[in-house]
């Protein structure tokens, strides 16, 4: 038992290091909007340009000083890079009636999706929130980065403009 | 539209896969489980005469009621042994103070079955007249009764009933003879209770309350389901029947002035067919 | 555990997909997280002896995606479990817990294996999982989402549910529909109300078993082997108006957790509100009264409920205003929340230089008015729908986050607290708790983050050796945070109860994180309690001790 355990963590490894590409962005996972329609992910779209995915959740501190600091300059950065930031809230029944009032309340001028069966948390392997992904022009996962301190904004931009510049 | 209809025809389906589950009189939502009587063949009985089976409903509040046990132990002088008592405590009887609660589920399933309302109410053989439940309201009703109860007696019965009962430990075994006077071609059900003699609590009377007024066959537990065990739907004349049941006896406080209590009945018309007592050894 | 095969056929898909379309098609990323514990016993604070004296819970997802194909399997090692996941002999054991293939288009879905699911708001079907509270009651089988028409989703499930390292006896099944009709009615397609309804059922069958009525032992239940429930909701949104309600409905569901009565189960949620930027208001209100739906009727405790109840009450982050947190009472409860979020603007008096944020919170939750009619085997109970029974748990909050300077940002709250020790199973008083607490976050310069924390607690419990309730009395907490750079993190902490309290609770902590991997190292005693998320929450037990944690994602 232990043995094909093994054998089989073995034969991903060498899956991985031989994958030349990037994972993509899933484009096929439901999720809804905030008015309460269920799309798929294939919506969140940013012209060929880098999109930011941030996952968050109204109780998780963290999350909320993230997009709070990133509303400050969101407008610079999409001016520079035309990145497009999407937050997606992770918020279970408990809370997903506040997500809206939420954002409004704290002026977020973001994409928000709501992802109450955690089922894109589970398909981009995120545990602890907040993580963050950059996705490429071409729907490719380039970064990610969990947890956050004020500052930690700045390296996602660099990331931004060094895309841009391939 | 169509592919709006699909669902909520597949969500109507699914909604009928739930078991929804009917309560009984009492509101349970139960099935007897209990111990059942395993039939044998026996031998044939002595003692063919008819046993009147009186059941009679009760309570420490009914004030008329102390004149009916009266009436009826007297006819109990009168009759012998060919009168078998069952004292029920009807279920709006509630028990004076923190007395004795005497009343049990089954018991109050039966008064309501047969629509006893007034107390006292005397059954004899749970007869019928035309869809009616013949019932003896009253205590004078009740003080009538015995010409009634004699005339029974008088008839030759359709089956032959007896029963012996030893207590072993905890449990209590009972064994029933039974035979058939005559063919049975419907369902015969015996039906096992417990009385008790002597159990003190207080009573209101037409003058002053006793307090520990001595009541006597008070029904407390019925053994068997409800309506009884089925014993055969179909057999001759002459046949004989062995019944075995071993039970832990619940509810009673002093064996020795227990009895207990079988009866024949037809479990179509649910008229008692014969009647016996016994206590326990 | 037959668990060969399913790794058989996962690396057989993989192998296939690869050689059909080469390796290059396909990708394998995943998330592995371990906690180690070593704690030793400590009789002030109720920590015990671990005899193991290293606690390990590892877990590793790994998921391989190619195109519309996905496949995953997850392990799991609790060699043995931290101290709090109880029953430890149930917890105790590795293996791959989780495993399924799923094949998604834009229309179409389809998953077999271990999945997880959601109708609506989970109150008749919730298949979901959280670590921390070591709950994952997965189904096993096979699902179907279809979307036939954009706006229209359909689902349909059918499985057993996950119980530690085997299954429940109970199978559940279900269907789902949810329409947006904006989407689908032409005429609203424009429309600035957006609609949307949706309707479930799920039903669960089960064998029969033999349970007694305890006034009549020779009758035992008759029991329905097939129970079901349905919901229907709807979410509604009219500028910045919004309406959400969904109303749950469960057949005769005799069970542990309701004794056995054949009351049906229903349960209302409703949410209303108004957000614009910078102002938001919400009300909520609950009714939920028989609603415990597990697939294994004698099943106590987290596990195995199909479905889920959302707590009421918000949910706090600060340590003093969730020590005392309110559970779900699945079988009976009422609840009202209300919400005030307002952003003062920046140059204005009140707002001050920087702008002020306030967030005001109010929420009562009490049990139901129930008349009891009968014991096991009958009705159970009547409840007047709008009845109100004992409070169980109000809480009332203010929150003020102002930024002082660029440097500086202070987040007051003010909260007060009624508890009744009788949600999580104790009799007693209501507590009342008073709590005040300051959170500064001072940015010393590019490198370094400073965080100052200080709560106070002051409630009328007191601490007594018959309660055994470690939490009484009145508390204070200080807490210091530094973040070095970009990776690096220092804390210490200490709560104390002060005024005939019992226990110093102090802790040290120390981290490292770089890009998706985070190391975490503490040293201090950790106050026993209830974890709780989303309303369901576990017990966890004093420890004194060393933990450290790793996570990472690729």
């Amino acid at each position: 038992m232990k043995k094909s355990i093994i054998t089989a963590l073995f034969a991903i490894a060498a899956m991985v290091s031989v994958c030349a590409q990037n994972a993509k962005f899933p484009d096929n996972i439901n999720i809804k909007t905030l008015d309460g329609q269920t799309v798929t992910t294939s919506v969140i779209q940013n012209d060929g340009r880098p999109i930011i995915i941030s996952f968050w959740a109204t109780w998780c501190k963290p999350c909320n000083l993230e997009l709070n600091t990133m509303k400050d300059v969101y407008p610079e950065w999409q001016e520079e890079t035309g990145v497009k930031i999407v937050a997606i809230s992770i918020d279970d029944a408990r809370s997903t009636n506040r997500v809206k009032p939420h954002a409004e309340g704290k002026k977020w001028p973001y994409e928000i999706y709501l992802d109450p069966n955690q089922d894109l948390k589970r398909a981009m392997n995120v545990g602890d929130i907040p993580h963050t992904f950059i996705i490429n022009g071409k729907g490719e996962i380039v970064y990610q980065h969990t947890s956050y301190v004020e500052g930690d904004e700045e390296d996602l931009i660099e990331k931004v403009r060094e895309l841009l510049q391939d | 539209m169509k592919k709006i209809a699909l669902p909520i025809i597949m969500i109507a389906l699914l909604a009928t896969s739930c078991d929804t589950i009917e309560p009984d009189a009492n509101g349970n939502y139960t099935t007897y489980a209990g111990p059942q009587i395993s039939w044998t063949d026996g031998t044939a009985l002595s003692d063919h005469s008819h046993k009147a089976l009186v059941e009679k409903y009760t309570g420490p509040r009914c004030s008329n009621c102390p004149v009916a046990d009266q009436a009826l132990e007297l006819a109990h002088e009168q009759v012998g042994d060919r009168l078998v008592l069952v004292s029920i405590t009807h279920p709006d009887e509630e028990p004076l103070g923190a007395s004795l609660d005497t009343r049990t589920d089954d018991g109050s399933t039966w008064a309501r079955f047969f629509g006893v309302s007034f107390r006292p109410t005397a059954m004899l053989n749970r007869t019928n007249n035309d869809g009616q439940w013949d019932l003896f309201t009253g205590s004078p009703a009740i003080s009538g009764m015995t010409p009634a109860i004699e005339s029974a007696n008088a008839q030759t019965p359709l089956v032959a009933l007896d029963c012996h009962a030893t207590q072993q430990g905890d449990s209590t075994d009972i064994t029933l003879n039974l035979e058939l006077l005559d063919a049975v071609d419907y369902p015969l059900n015996i039906t096992i209770v417990t009385t008790e003699d002597s159990l003190a609590y207080p009573q209101l009377t037409n003058s002053t309350p006793i307090s520990d007024y001595r009541h006597n066959h008070i029904l407390r537990q019925v053994v068997t389901d409800l309506w009884g065990n089925t014993v055969t739907t179909s057999a001759p004349a002459g046949k004989t029947y062995q019944g075995r049941i071993k039970v832990v006896l619940r509810s009673i406080q002093d064996l020795q002035n227990a009895h207990i209590v079988a009866f024949a009945t037809n479990a179509n018309t649910r008229q008692v067919l014969n009647a016996a007592q016994c206590s326990i050894e | 555990m037959r668990k060969a095969l399913p790794i058989l056929l996962i690396l057989s898909a993989i192998g296939l997909s690869a050689s059909a379309q080469g390796i290059a098609g396909g990708h394998v990323t995943g998330a592995f997280q371990t906690d180690i514990q070593m704690s030793h016993a400590d009789s002030v604070i109720g920590a015990q002896d671990v005899e193991e004296r290293l606690l390990i819970n590892t877990r590793a997802d790994i998921l391989y995606q190619n195109g519309n194909f996905r496949a995953g399997l997850r392990f799991e090692a609790y060699q043995n479990p931290l101290l709090g996941f109880e029953p430890k002999n149930l917890y105790k054991g590795q293996g791959i817990a989780h495993y399924f293939m799923n094949y998604s288009t834009q229309r179409f879905s389809i998953t077999a294996g271990h999945f997880y699911e959601q109708f609506g708001s989970g109150m008749i079907l919730r298949a979901y999982e959280d670590r921390y509270l070591g709950l994952d009651n997965a189904l096993l089988g096979a699902t179907i989402t279809y979307r036939p028409v954009n706006g229209v989703t359909l689902k349909a499930v059918a499985g057993k549910q996950r119980y530690y390292w085997d299954y429940g006896a109970g199978l559940v099944r279900g269907l789902d529909a949810e329409v947006n009709l904006n989407s689908v009615v032409k005429p609203l397609a424009e429309s600035p109300l957006h609609l949307t309804i949706g309707a479930g059922y799920v039903s669960k069958y089960e064998e029969d078993e033999t349970i007694y009525q305890p006034s009549n032992p020779e009758y035992k239940l008759n029991l329905p082997l097939n129970v079901g429930a349905g919901a229907a909701r709807l979410d509604l949104s009219y500028g910045g108006f919004s309406l959400q309600t969904e109303y749950a409905r469960k057949g005769q569901d005799p069970s542990a957790d309701n004794d056995y009565i054949y009351r049906h189960g229903e349960a209302l949620t409703l949410s209303a509100g108004y957000a614009q930027s910078g102002f938001s208001a919400q009300v909520q209100a609950k009714r939920v009264d028989n609603m415990s739906f597990r697939s294994v009727r004698s099943q106590s405790g987290q596990m195995l409920y199909i479905n889920y109840i959302p707590a009421i009450n918000r949910q706090h982050a600060y340590t003093f205003l969730s020590m005392y947190p309110y559970a779900t009472q699945t079988t009976g409860e009422m609840g009202l929340q209300a919400d005030i979020i307002y952003s003062i603007d920046a140059g204005t008096p009140l707002g001050g230089h920087y702008g002020t944020d306030i967030n005001l919170n109010c929420a009562v939750i009490t049990g139901l008015d129930t008349t009891q009619v009968g014991e096991r085997g009958t009705e159970g109970y009547t409840s007047p729908f709008f009845g109100t029974g004992d409070l169980y748990y109000g809480d009332l909050s203010l929150e003020v986050a102002k930024k002082l300077s660029p440097k500086l940002k202070l987040t007051a709250t003010v909260a007060y607290q009624v508890f009744n020790p009788i949600v999580e199973g104790h009799g007693g008083d209501l507590h009342h708790n008073a709590i005040a607490i300051a959170d500064l976050t001072w940015k010393v310069n590019k490198r370094n983050r400073l965080r100052f924390e200080a709560e106070w607690l002051g409630s009328d419990s007191r601490y007594t050796a018959a309660s055994a309730d470690r939490r009484a009395g009145d508390w204070v907490m200080g807490l210091v945070e530094w973040n070095i750079g970009r990776h690096w993190f220092i804390s210490a902490s200490d709560q104390y109860a002060y005024n005939d309290g019992v226990g110093n609770y102090y802790n040290l902590a120390a981290g490292y994180s770089q890009g998706a991997t985070r190391l975490t190292l503490g040293y201090g005693k950790q106050r026993e309690g209830l974890l709780c998320i989303g309303g369901v929450c576990r017990q966890v037990p004093a420890t004194n001790g060393l933990t450290f944690s790793l996570t990472t994602s690729f």
